[in-house]
């Protein structure tokens, strides 16, 4: 009972950075329907930012993480107005492979600029752990979890009451009815691309922290991973997204806790794999209806 | 008087096809004005031209007086009093009635950045005309009942009267309707009638229709052009396009020498 409790903690955190990652995922596929590979890389930058501004500027916690939620969000709005924007009308894999581009241009770029070598990330928040009755919390997980919570309900917030929301969902159901009502689609667009580079520069920050490692190639499989839970939740649907999110995580930490920690990965293909055949909607999505 | 919309000339080529040709069209203010014409005759193309979505390859666009320049972003172009609804609905399905309104609302309410970041009381103050705004809209047209229903869910007929109130809500000087009763019962008709009279009369906007049931337009229109295989075929009053001899071929699919 007592290592159930333990993993589920530990799953929950861990859980949180891919709800993190997955929300941004979706948000931006929402509006764009585009699948953006960069994301993972984008939270890489955000973990290197952390880094950076820690060590010789000397932030502190919360100003590295604020600074890195703006800093990437400035990069997505960047990697959006340069490598999709000239897409936004071609075919849909002409923009998918520029993703993939763009994903391998931050990687190695990175890799060029601050050579590839796995580095400590600055332990900026004193590492205590709190013991509950066998079951240890630390005051990292703590901040992770409240962290994300607050980033979740806030995006939420924007998106449903908020007037650049009102024109995000707009734009995400119809580019040209939305431009008609006199939306400018270009704006709505940069903005979702800002939240969601905000959102995974936090969890690289947060990643940071938790793992203590960072690389510049250490984007890539959570961002897969983001995917599959995106996927998982169901496509298009914010909880769906935060809640494939948190069960990704513990899957992941059951699965190592169950000694089968070299599988981790493939547990979670696995995931998506069934879930692709069995509920292709996912948890929370929308079924498909088509009318005839 | 200014006219409300202005066409010269428009002429849009796609490859090697020319779905509009040289159509010169004018809508006086406050004037109804319907564009008719068989299938495939360009109609809808010719209001992509109008609104910006799919530019024209040559040819003006007037809009209250005003030109619409090259490569105008369609938002633009709305911004400058054009508005529009689709043959096939496109409402923001997943939002509710009173949400799409207030989008369409959305540009007649702007705020400064900072007093939207630091939701100063103005801000609110703002926020709450144009939701008493969009409120005012709805119940005039009868739809406060379904204000809160996403807009995907209502009946067909409640769809289109959305659609057209949404567009009203643009504040346009001319709207353009396309083909606004398809799919509609008698009864719905004759709402959709009355609803597209309000608009000229009590909104005072002009009012471009395109649409197949000719009971509908007989009534409301004041001019007629007619349109076929992308061409102008005649202009007129109801009275004159029905016995113009041309319009009559181009609706029977008359031969050249029939």
């Amino acid at each position: 009972m007592q290592t159930f409790l333990q993993q589920l903690i530990n799953g929950l955190s861990l859980g949180s950075i891919y709800a993190l990652l997955a929300l941004g995922y979706m948000i931006v596929y929402g509006i764009s329907k585009l699948l953006n590979f960069a994301h993972g890389d984008v939270y890489m930058l955000g973990a290197y930012w952390g880094y950076y501004t820690i060590n010789y500027l000397h932030f502190g916690f919360f100003t590295a993480l604020i600074t890195a939620m703006i800093a990437c969000g400035l990069a997505g709005v960047i990697i959006e107005a340069v490598a999709y924007r000239p897409l936004r009308n071609a075919p849909r894999v002409a923009a998918l492979i520029t993703a993939i581009g763009v994903s391998f241009f931050l990687e190695n770029g990175m890799s060029y600029l601050c050579s590839s070598d796995t580095r400590n990330f600055p332990q900026v928040i004193k590492r205590k752990a709190f013991d509950l009755g066998g079951v240890t919390i630390s005051n990292i997980q703590l901040i992770i979890l409240v962290t994300t919570i607050i980033l979740m309900f806030g995006l939420m917030w924007i998106i449903n009451y908020t007037k650049v929301g009102r024109a995000m969902r707009s734009v995400s159901t119809d580019y040209d009815a939305a431009s008609l009502m006199g939306i400018n689609i270009n704006h709505a667009v940069s903005i979702t691309f800002a939240l969601g580079s905000a959102l995974a520069g936090a969890a690289g920050v947060l990643i940071g922290l938790y793992y203590n490692s960072i690389d510049p190639l250490m984007g890539m499989t959570p961002g897969i991973k983001a995917f599959v839970a995106a996927v998982l939740g169901g496509i298009g649907s914010i909880p769906g997204a935060a809640v494939g999110g948190f069960l990704i995580g513990l899957l992941e930490t059951g699965v190592t806790a169950l000694g089968f920690s070299a599988f981790r990965d493939a547990a979670v293909y696995l995931v998506l794999i069934v879930i692709l055949l069995v509920l292709p909607g996912g948890l929370f999505g929308k079924k498909q209806v088509e009318k005839v | 008087m200014t006219k409300a919309l202005n066409a010269e000339h428009i002429t849009k080529v796609f490859g090697g096809l020319t779905a509009v040709d040289d159509v010169s069209l004018h809508v006086d203010a406050k004037e109804l004005v319907a564009l008719i014409g068989p299938n495939g005759a360009g109609k809808t193309t010719f209001f992509n031209c109008l609104t910006g979505v799919a530019p024209a390859t040559s040819g003006t666009v007037t809009i209250g007086g005003y030109e619409v320049k090259k490569n105008t972003k369609a938002y633009k172009v709305a911004q400058m009093g054009i508005s529009r609804t689709f043959q096939n609905i496109r409402l923001f399905s997943e939002l509710s009635v009173l949400e799409n309104v207030l989008i369409a609302l959305t540009n007649q309410y702007k705020e400064g950045f900072f007093t939207a970041v630091l939701r100063l009381p103005s801000f609110y103050k703002t926020e709450a005309s144009m939701e008493e705004h969009a409120k005012r809209l709805l119940k005039d047209f009868e739809l406060e009942d379904v204000m809160y229903f996403p807009a995907g869910n209502l009946p067909y007929g409640v769809q289109r009267k959305v659609e057209i109130v949404r567009a009203l809500a643009t504040n346009p000087k001319i709207i353009c309707l396309d083909e606004p009763a398809a799919g509609m019962n008698p009864e719905e008709t004759a709402d959709l009638t009355k609803l597209i009279k309000k608009i000229q009369t009590e909104y005072g906007i002009a009012v471009l229709l395109i649409e197949h049931d000719m009971s509908l337009v007989m009534k409301l229109a004041e001019r007629i052009y007619v349109l076929a295989e992308g061409k102008l075929l005649a202009e007129g009053t109801p009275q004159e396009i029905q016995n113009n001899p041309d319009v009559i071929n181009a609706y029977l699919g008359g031969g050249a020498n029939a």
